[in-house]
């Protein structure tokens, strides 16, 4: 009971908090250098001419408020937009840019736009507006570029699997460079009383360009709660994005009581598992950071089906 | 980005029209009235502002030119904050409003016996308009409070009801409706409306 409670603490803290996955393989795991770092992604999902752009910067491990108008701007050579917060005070910020060449690099800069940063106030806020002046972190920059679009090619959409031991091939077009591919799950469960949801991200070793990644079923469905924790959850900046693009608003967030409570007899629940597959380039931070991460990616997504019970 | 507005004059013009061709067939001895009263006012900024229900005080005086029909000058005063301090990524502020405004109209009334009387009464509501923001920034950074004014034309439209305590002294029981319209235009890209929907209650004396 006492590992359950410091481990569902630990990934509630994780998923909420961005606190080290533990894992030294993920590409996106945090780094929490003393000083200020940032974590930023950029992904463009299948079949979108829009990039969704997720930021968060930390000083000493703590994530940073941006306040007083500092924000987030995610810019092309011909679009830029403000990235919002997902909610107020959590520090993560996230935004909707338009994309016309997917060539070309994003920058993501710390501004101060006193107008701009209020538009959604119902007043006259070029008027009235009490503007403190920019923040020290304004004009810190990173900036990404995107790997090449992801083809999926397998499974395909609403594919079955009945067991726990099937494997599941994922297929796609390799791209032939030496970008770095990740697999995210966002799974729920659900019995005719209950539903679980939770998210899963695995690094997928791509170094043969075979475009193929196999995966038991029993890495994404597990059979007990001891499994689930020490599985690795999705990182928190992986989550927001993916949250905002397959529409999951509770992607990831898994408790210690949903674990040990759930009514859910999870070796006879049917789940829907909607697979992201996304591959990441690495871009660069502004060398006023001291750390952190700006990635640019391209993912793609399937879901397939577990039913343990038969059709 | 703003949506410029255009008040509808039609009412109001409909109003004067009728309450002045009233006027031009009438002829009698002028009387002189001052009435004050106390309304329950639900100001409203636009979407989102969530202005509190205020207490607003008006005077009004008028010269009735016959028994159905006078003409008026009015003072009225608003005061009005949101029902609560909002925040957003940037900041907490709240907002108050504070208009003192002069009525010029006209008011037409039917009586139903000497004790008894419906009226209209409408015209131009000559609003200035004040803006006050309180916005600070969670004690992280100094925050502050600004200000500034603006003045228009607007209307008012009122329907109530008089009764009569003695041949001189009355209640007067109203609903009403204050228009201000795009309140800094010229001055910013995002000005306001405010209007307001209020019923009063008040006393009258004619002299």
């Amino acid at each position: 009971m006492n590992r359950l409670h410091v481990s569902g603490l630990c990934a509630s803290l994780l998923l909420l908090s961005g606190c080290p996955t533990g894992s030294t393989s993920n590409s996106q795991s945090s780094q929490f250098n003393d000083g200020l770092n940032a974590k930023i992604q950029a992904n463009i999902h299948e079949g979108e001419s829009s990039a969704k752009v997720v930021a968060a910067a930390f000083q000493d491990g703590v994530r940073v408020n941006l306040i007083a108008a500092d924000v987030f701007e995610a810019t092309t050579a011909t679009k830029g937009v403000l990235l919002k917060s997902v909610n107020v005070h959590t520090g993560d910020y996230i935004g909707t840019l338009p994309i016309d060449d997917k060539g070309q690099p994003v920058t993501i800069t710390i501004q101060h736009k006193p107008i701009e940063a209020r538009e959604d106030r119902w007043y006259p806020i070029d008027i009235l507006n009490v503007d403190p002046g920019p923040g020290e972190l304004v004009g810190r920059f990173a900036t990404v570029s995107f790997p090449t679009e992801l083809d999926l090619l397998g499974p395909s959409n609403n594919t079955i699997y009945m067991d726990r031991d099937d494997n599941i091939n994922i297929t796609w077009n390799p791209s032939g460079s030496e970008d770095d591919m990740r697999l995210s799950a966002a799974i729920t469960c659900s019995n005719s009383s209950a539903e679980l949801s939770y998210g899963l991200s695995y690094s997928i070793s791509d170094d043969d360009n075979t475009g193929l990644y196999t995966i038991a079923m029993n890495k994404l469905v597990y059979n007990d709660s001891i499994t689930a924790l020490a599985l690795e959850f999705v990182e928190h900046i992986t989550r927001i994005f993916l949250a905002a693009t397959i529409e999951v608003l509770t992607f990831g967030l898994i408790e210690e009581i949903d674990l040990t409570s759930s009514t859910i007899d999870i070796e006879t629940a049917n789940c829907d598992i909607n697979l992201t597959l996304i591959r990441e380039r690495e871009g660069s931070l502004d060398d006023e950071f001291d750390g952190g991460k700006a990635i640019g990616s391209t993912s793609a997504s399937t879901t397939i089906l577990y039913r343990p019970n038969g059709i | 980005m703003y949506l410029k507005r255009r008040s509808s004059t039609l009412p109001l013009t409909l109003l004067l029209t009728a309450l002045l061709t009233g006027l031009s067939h009438q002829a009698a001895a002028t009387e002189f009235y001052l009435q004050g009263s106390l309304a329950l006012s639900q100001p409203d900024g636009g979407s989102d502002s969530d202005l509190e229900l205020t207490t607003s005080p008006r005077i009004i005086a008028g010269l009735a030119f016959t028994p159905n029909v006078s003409a008026e000058v009015g003072f009225y005063y608003l005061y009005t904050e949101q029902d609560s301090e909002k925040e957003d990524v940037v900041s907490q502020y709240l907002v108050s409003i504070t208009s003192k405004d002069i009525l010029l109209g006209l008011k037409g009334q039917f009586n139903i016996n000497n004790r008894i009387a419906f009226y209209g009464r409408g015209g131009m509501l000559l609003w200035n308009t004040e803006l006050e923001l309180e916005e600070n920034f969670w004690d992280i950074i100094p925050g502050g409070k600004v200000s500034d004014d603006d003045s228009g034309v607007g209307y008012y439209l009122s329907g109530g009801i008089i009764i009569h305590f003695t041949e001189r002294l009355y209640m007067d029981a109203y609903l009403s409706h204050h228009q201000r319209n795009d309140i800094f235009k010229d001055d910013s890209n995002y000005p306001i409306d405010v209007t307001e929907t209020l019923g009063g209650v008040g006393l009258g004396f004619s002299f």
